[in-house]
């Protein structure tokens, strides 16, 4: 676990009711449980979330994603499609700080549990509403995964080889992660403005923005000149050259960014080939765009002609922008992931298993962030929560277990 | 199961795909190209694209400000800046710098 300097962490005393599911809107809640929220994941009693089923099962059952992304939360079940479990739910908004939900537009409104109803009850609740396609406009009531909104968003169009049938760009959940950082800063924006004014406010997160505001000059570029941009492989970017991925004598591969003539300078001098980036040669941008298949062959075939670590040393040795293409098993083998502490082994108190998962980001100085348990069992703290923060008496809960809310 | 679906799809305009998947509540998109983006009326409803109006290169098209906060949205007030074009204005607000002490670190190249 991370080390702690003593001081409280930043959102300790903030309460986070997360009832989404999968990765998205909960990502924002594991942030903030992190850097110390109280995060209660509201999950229905049958099955629960079903990030528990999705990927490789630890020991205990519920997947590893579960057990990483659900870090520092407390399980609460409660059947929000039963009265008495809307009653307690709004009972639990009351004393809530955030909410992050994530479910189809429409449905929170069905259950009598919209943002007129919540606002009523606690008018400086901020509610973080992530869907595909946001709460509004036409598209507002489709279902969405992240591979969609890769595709709407725009980035899915760009990733893989010229022509070539478009790719994941990435991984499936890349635009699930950036909505829940999107929605993350909303809240922590949102949270800031009740503390100056007590209003609270709804923060309205699409998956396929999240991935369209990350396309840089793609729509200025396209309104200015009509430029579409098109897929570009693996070592090709419009303004730098060279600046892609080469492979190594051992298979391996490696990633070269030199953007200007400076970076092309120092990776001519890696190759031992200080000539190429005369003025005469390819000095210039300009003459390796130009020539830029030449200017890839002479990479490549120097990349080609030694191994990884011996392509990645010279390129290190005069400050060219170089780096492996990691695997995960590159990573775990990492001295910087190691020496940043990326990686973190917590076990399992159910099973003892050692669960190796990803550390929080970023590094604060005073107030760093911290992973106090793994995801929770299914309603693990049911009980403990509905009695510290309603005050339920043992009989009040055992009544909602028999009526099967809980 | 890839196939069959590859041969489905393929066997369809992708209007067609896009109609019939969203009929059953299929999880389906358009792989836009930025043009096609320009075409969608969901990116336009949402306001998506923003036009700033810049003094010198008229308008603009960028990226809308995500999250859409209810109570206070951000927004664009200005495109990038030329260089320099605040550094007078942030000196005077924030270190209360006189004219003659901003005309030495002009000439001083300082700033």
């Amino acid at each position: 676990m991370t080390e702690t300097t003593g001081a409280e962490l930043p959102l300790t005393g903030i309460r986070v009711l997360d009832v989404a599911t999968v990765i998205a809107a909960p990502y924002c809640a594991t942030i903030l449980g992190e850097f110390g929220a109280d995060v209660l994941k509201v999950e229905h009693p049958v099955g629960g979330d079903a990030l528990r089923r999705f990927g490789t099962p630890s020991q205990r059952g519920d997947t590893l994603v579960w057990m990483s992304e659900s870090r520092n939360k407390r399980s609460v079940t409660l059947d929000l499609r039963k009265p008495d479990g809307v009653a307690v739910f709004k009972q639990l908004i009351a004393k809530t700080d955030a909410l992050c939900e994530k479910f189809r537009t429409g449905t929170l409104e069905k259950w009598g549990l919209g943002w007129d109803v919540l606002r009523e009850i606690n008018p400086g609740l901020i509610m973080l509403r992530v869907t595909g396609y946001g709460q509004t406009g036409p598209y507002s009531d489709r279902p969405g995964f992240a591979r969609v909104a890769h595709a709407v968003g725009g980035i899915a169009y760009l990733a893989g080889m010229p022509k070539g049938t478009p790719v994941t760009p990435g991984s499936t959940t890349l635009g699930d992660y950036m909505t829940g950082l999107y929605g993350y800063l909303g809240v922590l924006m949102a949270l800031r403005h009740r503390d100056l004014t007590g209003e609270g406010q709804t923060v309205d997160a699409a998956l396929y923005e999240s991935v369209f505001r990350c396309t840089e000059e793609l729509a200025p570029a396209f309104a200015m000149y009509g430029t579409v941009r098109e897929r570009q492989g693996s070592s090709h970017n419009d303004f730098a050259c060279p600046h892609g991925h080469f492979a190594t004598k051992d298979g391996k591969w490696v990633a070269i960014s030199t953007a200007t003539d400076k970076l092309f300078r120092r990776l001519a001098m890696a190759m031992g080939r200080p000539e190429l980036a005369a003025s005469s040669t390819y000095g210039e941008q300009k003459t390796r765009l130009e020539h830029r298949h030449d200017v890839h062959e002479i990479v490549r075939d120097w990349c080609g002609s030694l191994t990884r670590e011996q392509v990645l040393e010279k390129c290190y040795a005069t400050d060219t922008p170089a780096g492996p293409l990691n695997s995960i098993a590159d990573i775990f083998g990492d001295r910087q992931f190691h020496a940043r502490r990326n990686l973190v082994a917590i076990d399992d108190p159910d099973t003892g298993e050692s669960i190796i998962v990803p550390s929080p980001v970023p590094a604060l100085s005073e107030t760093p962030g911290s992973i106090r348990s793994l995801g929770p069992k299914l309603g693990e703290h049911t009980d403990e929560v509905l009695a510290e923060v309603l005050g339920m008496t043992p009989a009040q809960i055992a009544d909602l277990r028999k009526k099967r809310v809980i | 199961m890839n196939a069959i679906v590859i041969e489905w799809v393929g066997s369809l305009d992708r209007d067609d795909v896009l109609t019939l998947c969203l009929d059953e509540e299929v999880p389906v998109g358009k792989v836009n190209s930025i043009a096609d983006i320009f075409e969608d009326e969901h990116f336009a409803a949402r306001g998506n694209l923003a036009h700033v109006m810049d003094p010198e290169l008229g308008d603009i098209v960028v990226p809308g400000v995500v999250p859409t906060l209810s109570a206070t949205p951000g927004r664009i007030d200005s495109l990038g800046p030329t260089l320099g074009s605040a550094t007078d204005a942030v000196m005077r607000e924030l270190l209360g710098l006189t004219g003659a002490e901003l005309q030495r670190l002009h000439q001083q190249k300082i700033i």
